[in-house]
């Protein structure tokens, strides 16, 4: 038997596998041992590039006539948006669906797998929509989604079956605070284990300043210094449509070179036309050069993490573990201020690209669910609270589905009010959800009881709570969909394996 | 637009431990209902506290002629 994790990222995706008797996992690399790019390449004649391939194009052809490139798709999902390609319209979801097709299609010719259910994660801010659309184009890649669960969870899994790490009952009351600056986004997530639930705590994030912003910033330094030292002044000059792509990748790959030599070289091989002549481009960079550049992203990263630990009401030492996840956490910069506010409780993963979709793997292998990590309920006339789901419960559609009878106690203005909150240890979190539906405004009878309200309360399994509400006398009801409500991870099924 | 104003409540749980209804129902309304059952010497026992306490916020002051709930400090004359 095996389990597939697949991390469907903003820049970047791996399909990751893990064999349940042995708990080994491996991530399905591209040809050049890297996660595969989220960029699709769509042609005219009905092509559709995926991954390196389109990322390493995307430059060359944008402007031309019959291709359309599409990357970070998964920001758009969830806001039901849709792409006019070559005249015709495309979903956001369509879209997607190419990217699951070319993890699916990699995993079968380059390792014999068939990818045909998988865990897949999500960011903690996905919503309902979002994982609705996320799910829709997985189906219709042929990939069922067993279930989602949440990145910074998953690499919390990933790191405690990988090497000597530990166990995860190891990590039972403790406070976690996971930190991934990948290519795309910076997500900070933290974390608490408490009853063999992991259960998040607050979050804060930075979007566009991630990797791929960092190597537009060392292209325009680099560049320009270029042009200085060969004394050609813009107006002039021209980067060739191709050199932009090699630039860009030239530019990664320094910048990642930077995080262990002091000083880089970058060269694109006839980059640069000026008045009939074509230029090579050779610049050297050093790893300070970079970490200037990138200063105050560094800064404002921070500033969100001492803000996110502020919000789960810790200070910096009640955070018992930090791991540093994504491409762009192994900048040294990144990596000494981490160091100065947390010490030794920072971990180094050296599989930061990947421990996600291993993480998925993982608890695709073991069985671990998604639980509600707050007790669902509706308020009641008397101001008290009553829980219709505890939280703990397992989120399945076939064990999150009550039907609960009501009574209006005041139908004076025709409607009954139906509140509905999450709430922990006593407190209500989040503002109140309303479903209203039309009730008899007629007085009631004397000495009989009153208009009866039926509601019935339903998980599907993209973890979008339906509220539907009737009253007996009416034809017609109402209903609400809830799709913000937060998830913990049973950790339990991986307890002592 | 945001709005301060909260919104309540009008739905209790239909079982056997709330039952009669209409000890659950905001006294106001159970003045329309039931405008027999007011007399205040007897009240109590077919009244909750709080039912009691909101219909007496309904009522009509003598002395202000405004809902008051016994907020106006007024006094009849002569006492």
């Amino acid at each position: 038997m095996r389990g597939f994790g697949i991390d469907f990222g903003t820049t970047n995706s791996v399909v990751a596998v893990c064999d349940s008797s042995t708990q080994r996992v491996s991530p399905l690399l591209d040809s050049g041992g890297f996660p595969h790019p989220s960029v699709v390449w769509l042609r005219a004649d009905g092509t559709v590039i995926v991954g390196r391939k389109a990322k390493n194009n995307l430059n060359s052809y944008a402007d031309q006539a019959g291709n359309a490139f599409i990357p970070s798709i998964k920001r758009q999902l969830g806001k039901g948006k849709t792409y006019r390609i070559f005249g015709q319209p495309k979903t956001a979801t369509e879209i997607a669906k190419e990217i699951f097709i070319h993890l699916r299609k990699h995993a079968k010719d380059q390792h014999d797998l068939s990818v045909d259910a998988a865990t897949v994660t999500i960011p903690v801010y996905f919503d309902g929509s979002s994982r609705r659309e996320l799910r829709e184009a997985a189906d219709q890649a042929g990939v069922f989604i067993k279930t989602f669960v949440h990145e910074p969870f998953a690499a919390v899994v990933g790191y405690c079956y990988s090497g000597d790490s530990g166990r995860l009952e190891q990590l039972e009351g403790r406070n976690i605070l996971v930190f991934d600056w990948g290519g795309g986004t910076l997500d900070i997530t933290v974390a608490a284990i408490r009853s063999g639930r992991m259960v998040q705590l607050s979050r804060g994030n930075l979007n566009d300043r991630a990797g791929d912003y960092f190597d537009h910033k060392l292209h325009q330094l680099t560049y320009s210094r270029f042009l200085d030292r060969v004394n050609l002044r813009p107006p002039d000059v021209r980067l060739g449509p191709s050199a932009k792509d090699r630039y860009l990748a030239e530019c990664e790959r320094a910048k990642i070179t930077l995080s262990a030599v002091e000083a880089e070289r970058l060269e694109v091989a006839q980059a640069v036309q000026c008045d009939h002549r074509v230029y090579d481009i050779d610049q050297s960079v050093t790893r300070g050069d970079f970490e200037s550049l990138i200063q105050l992203d560094v800064k404002d990263a921070l500033g969100e993490v001492d803000r996110a630990v502020e919000e789960a009401r810790l200070t910096g030492r009640e955070v018992d573990l930090v791991l540093l996840i994504g491409g762009s956490s192994l900048i040294p910069l990144v990596q000494r201020e981490m160091a100065e506010r947390f010490g030794a409780r920072i971990v180094h993963v050296p599989n930061a690209a990947t421990i996600i979709a291993e993480g998925a793997a993982l608890i695709d292998s073991l069985g671990m669910q998604p639980v509600l990590a707050r007790s669902v309920g509706v308020r009641l006339a008397d101001e008290s609270f009553y829980e219709v789901f505890p939280a703990g419960t397992m989120a399945k559609p076939d064990i999150c589905q009550k039907t609960i009878n009501f009574f209006c106690t005041d139908n004076r203005d025709g409607e009954a009010k139906i509140i509905l909150l999450e709430r922990m240890e006593q407190k209500e979190l989040t503002k109140p959800q309303v479903l209203s539906v039309p009730v008899s405004s007629e007085l009631p009878k004397k000495h009989a009881d009153h208009e009866r309200v039926v509601v019935d309360f339903k998980l599907d399994q993209d973890l979008v709570l339906h509220v539907t509400a009737k009253a007996a006398t009416q034809a017609k009801g109402g209903s609400l969909a809830v799709h913000d409500l937060l998830f913990a991870l049973n950790t339990r099924e991986g307890w002592a394996r | 637009m945001n709005s301060s104003i909260q919104v309540a409540s009008n739905i209790m749980i239909d079982d056997e431990r709330h039952k009669p209804h209409s000890r659950f129902i905001p006294g106001d309304f159970f003045a329309q209902i039931y405008p027999e059952m007011l007399n205040p010497e007897f009240s109590h026992l077919w009244m909750t506290p709080r039912q009691i306490r909101e219909y007496k916020q309904y009522l009509i002051c003598q002395l202000c002629h405004r809902t008051c709930a016994g907020s106006c400090g007024l006094k009849p004359a002569g006492t």
